[in-house]
């Protein structure tokens, strides 16, 4: 090496002033380099500032609670719902997100909130329960009565992009003043006068440090931790540290002040939920204290500020007493300095962390119901607009009816199985009249996101397909009234493996001929099949899609009986249709969407169709009414209340594997289904397992007692079981069946004085029939 | 007779008190919300007006009043076909309302001649 430096040397004699320009040249190209280095810099921190920040997470919503005078409701349920939404006891509930109950009245002040299609104002509300129902609702402070109002909804869920991080996004103003002023006095005192780097602050900190022989102070200026926390990762080496600086001038002299404080403010990390990483005061305040950070009071604010040191040593939930202490100093720090005054130092002192029990937010709280809004989601927007960030999805989930379902399902199954943890189920709640999902339940832990039940679990049906088959029959109302006499001898079907299928009944007799009520009524399965065949099989198909399933159907005589293997979801869109008194409605668990500008993804909005007439609706479903409260259903519908309309039919299949119930009130359908994973024999019918849960749940939320109305050309006329004729109190065995005008028959039964009169003719059986 | 007389007086009062399905109220949330609609229907927001009544037939699933406003804003709009459904839904909840039942059936009448329209 040196010889060669010495040969080099010889050949090519020094120049003078060779080093100097050397030097020269170097230092400039250093320069250079560096001012290109800052450059890029630069475009680094200018492009992410500018650009979209931050990542937001999607956020779905429950549906919104509506209040109005004389609205089914019970002071307990409006309890239940305020504490789904985080609102807390206090002494006059005049704040926002507080309310002070008393017995039947309540005093809330509920907060604004900007839902789908209007702003919904925040104000003081008093509300009196009576009877069952909010009897009155006034504005607390002006004493005016109030038509109508609107709770915010429930945050029910949070969906990720790619990465972990969470925030709600907050403008400056937004942040109570003592939040702002605490978090510069404890992190940054000169952060109003610096350039982004506090020279004296960091030997201050650094001359601290140094006397407490361990780490108590940091030098780093706020623009400095934002730049760490959004530009650069957390190693800590020297380029990292001069990246810092040079960023942190750069930042400085680019922007505001407030909109660096803004920044920090929605980046800075301030604890963590499971996998999910809390960032920003706007999360946080929600995250600790269930509200929204303009409604943080002094405490909560410098409890947030003492947190952000350190997260997780800090954290109010797991180390109280550490948090509670910093807490204490911080406060101290800023009386001393003047911020707050005494009044507020010792309320603050005295306080307590005021930190929520931890939420159960992500996707476990309600992953069923989540499920089928990600599917309608995939099914109904496109997915580039799905893609995009920060959308807010309303849904139509609703938390309590969802609480009593989870409930009924869990007690029952708990009360019903034979071996334990091997019973399952699934449960579908919607709503009359506008088809929205209320409640989904996936199985007996509903908090797990595993296989759903009520949406993916495919059984047969057993007897929930029989209303399709006399629908069938009364779309002919010439020929088929629910008087119609059908035969329920056995048969026996020769199979096209050569084998013989011979359906019975479920008590195992024959009834011989029976009224079609009677035959829906207590499901005889002998009379469905031999009028299945009647009708044609192709028919009942057809009324099963008009009817909403919407899957292929073979024409197979066991479909009358419920071969077919459905979801309880699909259950539920086909007594939707009946319900609806015979409109198809597509069941929706959607409501809306928008993107973070708060427009509106392309909404798909209320759609109804017509696929039965009103009357033959009614005829089923007064026959349902009956086979609830008469027949299959009755051993459990003898203890509900009889002013509640309720009408359902039960389903069980072969050897009792699965036990089925579909039915509705006034106000809620209900499916249910239970049976084994492993389709191993349950031992139960849909009158043992399925209608127990259904009528526990159907009974807490159909409150408004009102049936659907009897269409004007309906009525209802006494008949004799055995002959179908006219019956009167003589009669040994009658019903009353709901008849279109004109249809039932004319004549009497032998018991009621019928037949041996007949040549009197007709006119005394109408003049009979007038007064009856 | 004075036997029938009673028990078709009893009858009457029992039907009376057994079927009381809710009525749209004169003063209720419903008629709020309606008259909300038809102040933005007239100012041609539409698809504002339709999302109001769609919240007061979620509330008052019965209010044939609220049914046939929507049935005339898909009118409006040009979807006949869904105006015409509304509407027979709107129809179905008129029950005794004569001017209502009155207003349904031109509606449908108007849909159906103008779908029979060739093109």
């Amino acid at each position: 090496m040196s010889k060669k430096r010495r040969r080099r040397a010889k050949s090519k004699p020094p120049r003078q002033y060779l080093w100097l320009k050397i030097s020269l040249l170097l230092v400039v190209s250093l320069l250079l380099a560096l001012a290109l280095y800052v450059l890029y810099l630069d475009q680094v921190v200018q492009s992410k500032f500018e650009g979209k920040r931050w990542s937001v997470p999607s956020r779905v919503y429950a549906r919104a609670l509506e209040l109005y005078p004389q609205k089914p409701l019970t002071a307990d349920t409006l309890l239940a719902e305020l504490s789904l939404m985080g609102y807390q006891p206090s002494v006059d509930g005049m704040t926002p997100g507080t309310y002070l109950r008393n017995g039947k009245q309540f005093v809330v002040t509920t907060r604004a909130f900007r839902h789908w299609d209007s702003v919904e104002p925040g104000r003081s509300i008093w509300l009196n329960f009576d009877n069952q129902q909010l009897a009155t609702l006034t504005d607390a402070v002006t004493d005016e009565a109030l038509t109508l109002i609107r709770l915010e909804p429930v945050l029910i869920g949070i969906v990720h992009p790619a990465h972990r991080e969470d925030r709600v996004l907050v403008r400056l103003d937004e942040l109570p003043p003592k939040l702002i002023v605490a978090l510069q006095a404890i992190e940054d005192r000169k952060f109003a006068a610096h350039h982004g780097i506090d020279f004296r602050g960091i030997a201050r900190a650094a001359w601290a440090n140094l006397r407490a022989g361990k780490v108590v102070q940091g030098g780093s200026t706020l623009t400095q931790q934002l730049v760490k926390n959004f530009y650069l990762g957390s190693e800590r080496t020297l380029t990292r540290k001069i990246n810092e600086a040079i960023m942190s001038l750069l930042l400085e002299a680019r922007y505001e002040k407030e909109a660096i404080l803004e920044a920090y403010a929605n980046e800075i990390y301030l604890g963590q939920d499971g996998n999910r990483a809390i960032h920003g005061f706007g999360l946080a305040a929600q995250f600790y204290f269930n509200k929204p950070p303009q409604e943080l009071t002094v405490a909560e604010s410098v409890l947030l500020v003492a947190i952000l040191r350190g997260p997780t040593y800090y954290d109010p939930r797991r180390h109280p007493e550490r948090a509670l202490k910093r807490r204490n100093q911080l406060l101290e720090i800023i009386w001393r300095d003047g911020l707050i005054d005494d009044q507020q130092a010792q309320t603050a002192q005295a306080a307590t962390l005021g930190v929520t029990p931890r939420p159960n937010l992500g996707n476990n709280r309600y992953p069923a119901f989540i499920a089928l809004v990600k599917r309608q989601l995939q099914q109904d927007y496109r997915d580039e607009d799905l893609r995009s960030e920060g959308l807010r999805i309303f849904t139509t989930l609703d938390p309590v009816i969802q609480q009593v379902a989870e409930q009924a399902l869990v007690q029952n199954i708990k009360r019903l199985e034979r071996q334990p943890g091997l019973l399952e189920g699934g449960v579908v709640v919607s709503r009359l009249g506008s088809a929205e999902v209320s409640a989904v339940v996936g199985g007996r832990k509903p908090r797990f996101d595993g296989f759903n039940r009520a949406l993916d679990i495919q059984r047969p049906v057993g007897s929930l397909l029989k209303p399709a088959l006399y629908l069938t029959a009364l779309s002919q109302p010439q020929r088929y009234t629910l008087a119609s006499l059908i035969d329920d001898a056995p048969l026996q079907l020769k199979q096209s493996d050569g084998s013989v299928w011979s359906p019975a009944n479920y008590d195992h007799e024959s009834h011989g001929n029976v009224l079609l009520a009677e035959a829906l009524i207590h499901s005889y399965n002998q009379a469905a099949v031999r009028f299945g065949f009647t009708l044609g099989l192709g028919e009942v198909v057809e009324t099963l899609h008009r009817l909403g399933i919407d899957k292929h159907i073979p024409p197979y005589p066991s479909v009358m009986l419920g071969s077919l293997a459905l979801a309880p979801l699909d259950i539920a869109q086909m007594y939707q249709t009946l319900a609806d008194e015979g409109f198809y409605t597509p069941l929706r668990a959607v409501r809306a969407v928008l993107n973070a500008n708060h427009q509106p993804l392309n909404r798909y909005s209320l759609d109804t169709e017509q696929r039965v007439t009103p009357e033959q609706a009614f005829l089923v479903n007064d026959t349902l009414r009956m086979a609830l409260r008469r027949g299959t259903g009755q051993s459990v519908a003898q203890h509900l209340p009889e002013t509640l309309f309720l009408a359902g039919k039960t389903g069980t299949t072969d050897d009792l594997r699965d036990s089925w119930f579909a039915g509705f009130g006034s106000d809620y359908l209900g499916v249910v289904w239970l049976g084994n994973d492993d389709n191993s024999v349950t031992g139960l019918t849909g009158a043992s397992g399925a209608l127990p849960v259904w009528a526990d749940i159907m009974r807490q939320i159909n409150v408004t007692e009102a049936a659907a109305p009897q269409p004007a050309d309906v009525e209802y006329v006494s008949i004799d079981a055995e002959t179908g004729l006219r019956a009167d109190s003589n009669c040994k065995q009658y019903y009353d069946l709901a008849f279109i005008i004109g249809t039932a028959p004319a004549e009497y039964a032998p018991c009621a004085g019928g037949g041996v009169k007949r040549s009197m003719g007709s006119f005394i059986d109408r003049l009979k029939g007038i007064f009856r | 007779m004075k036997k029938v007389l009673l028990l078709a007086i009893t009858l009457l009062l029992v039907n009376g008190c057994a079927v009381q399905a809710p009525q749209p109220t004169r003063t209720g949330p419903g008629v709020l919300l309606m008259a909300q609609a038809d102040e933005l229907a007239a100012n041609g927001e539409h698809s504002q007006a339709i999302a109001l009544l769609e919240r007061a037939v979620r509330i008052e699933p019965r209010n044939g009043h609220a049914w046939l406003r929507l049935a005339r804003l898909h009118v409006a709009s040009g979807d006949l076909n869904k105006a015409q459904q509304f509407a027979r839904r709107a129809m179905q909840f008129a029950g005794t309302e004569k001017m209502l039942k009155r207003a349904c059936q031109e509606l449908l009448d108007n849909v159906s001649q103008q779908l029979k329209k060739p093109g």
